[in-house]
């Protein structure tokens, strides 16, 4: 069953996909999109499973966590030429329960989209950076 | 041992910059700065099996030509360094803003180039072939 669009779901984001100054598009675009579920686990948890599996010192470093509502992303699908209808699917991994994709295809349009509209945690803080 | 002190195993993957790569070299300092040069030889040594959670791919030499060769041609505007990134399927992506402040994205990647401009929300794609149009046309 597909992630409800009241909840939030967040993305690791490191060095590979920000630079300091820019956000990489390519952080959303194409298909099997992995995201977690901050219903699941809370941002504190997700830090420390990201640092735990996602970055690998010294190449690849955790900088960010993007958040942003399902119902949001969902919006943002439909306002696209042509609409796309975008859901998020659980996946659990052995890693993290709380993982799940988005199946469909993300064009870098969309994309360029969502990245304005993501809640930008950096570490240490658990309030949105912008 | 003299020998051994010369190639370290630690560093014989190390990609070297031999005489005949250097216009290239100055091309990507100049217009994409230290901290961008330093990113993509990151990317190039670093990235070269491989990686992430997915197991992506390792940054293709291709992707690399066609990047080389891209800000070899290109114009950049002034007031701010392009940015470059690593995709997850090993193509480098390179974004930055035209005059009028809208993002211009590339993605170079192993069988092909992706472009998109802001300001038109145009998306395409052409082959390696496409490159000196592509040029003229994201940096003019």
């Amino acid at each position: 069953m597909p992630v409800d669009p009241s909840e939030n779901i967040v993305r690791a984001i490191c060095s590979d996909k920000w630079d300091g100054e820019r956000l990489s598009p390519s952080l959303f675009v194409g298909e099997r999109t992995s995201v977690s579920r901050l219903a699941l686990f809370s941002l504190e948890d997700h830090w420390d499973l990201f640092r735990g599996n996602v970055q690998k010192p010294p190449e690849r470093i955790l900088e960010m966590i993007g958040e942003i509502n399902v119902g949001r992303l969902q919006t943002l699908g439909q306002e696209q030429q042509p609409p796309v209808t975008l859901t998020v699917e659980p996946d659990p991994m052995d890693w993290n329960h709380a993982h799940a994709e988005i199946p469909q295809k993300i064009t870098r349009g969309l994309a360029n989209k969502i990245l304005p509209a993501l809640h930008l945690h950096r570490p240490h803080s658990s309030q949105p950076a912008s | 041992m003299v020998e051994e002190l010369r190639e370290p195993m630690a560093t014989a993957s190390v990609q070297r910059v031999s005489v005949d790569d250097l216009p290239v070299e100055e091309a990507l300092l100049s217009k994409l700065g230290a901290r961008g040069w330093g990113r993509v030889h990151h990317f190039r040594n670093l990235y070269n099996r491989p990686w992430g959670e997915k197991g992506n791919a390792p940054v293709s030499p291709r992707a690399f030509e066609a990047l080389s060769l891209f800000i070899t041609a290109a114009t950049f505007p002034e007031k701010k360094l392009p940015s470059v990134f690593l995709t997850d399927n090993g193509g480098l992506e390179l974004v930055w803003e035209d005059a009028a402040g809208k993002s211009r994205q590339v993605e170079f990647k192993s069988d092909g180039i992706e472009y998109y401009l802001a300001a038109t929300e145009e998306e395409g794609s052409c082959d390696l072939d496409g490159l000196p149009d592509l040029v003229r046309k994201l940096t003019t």
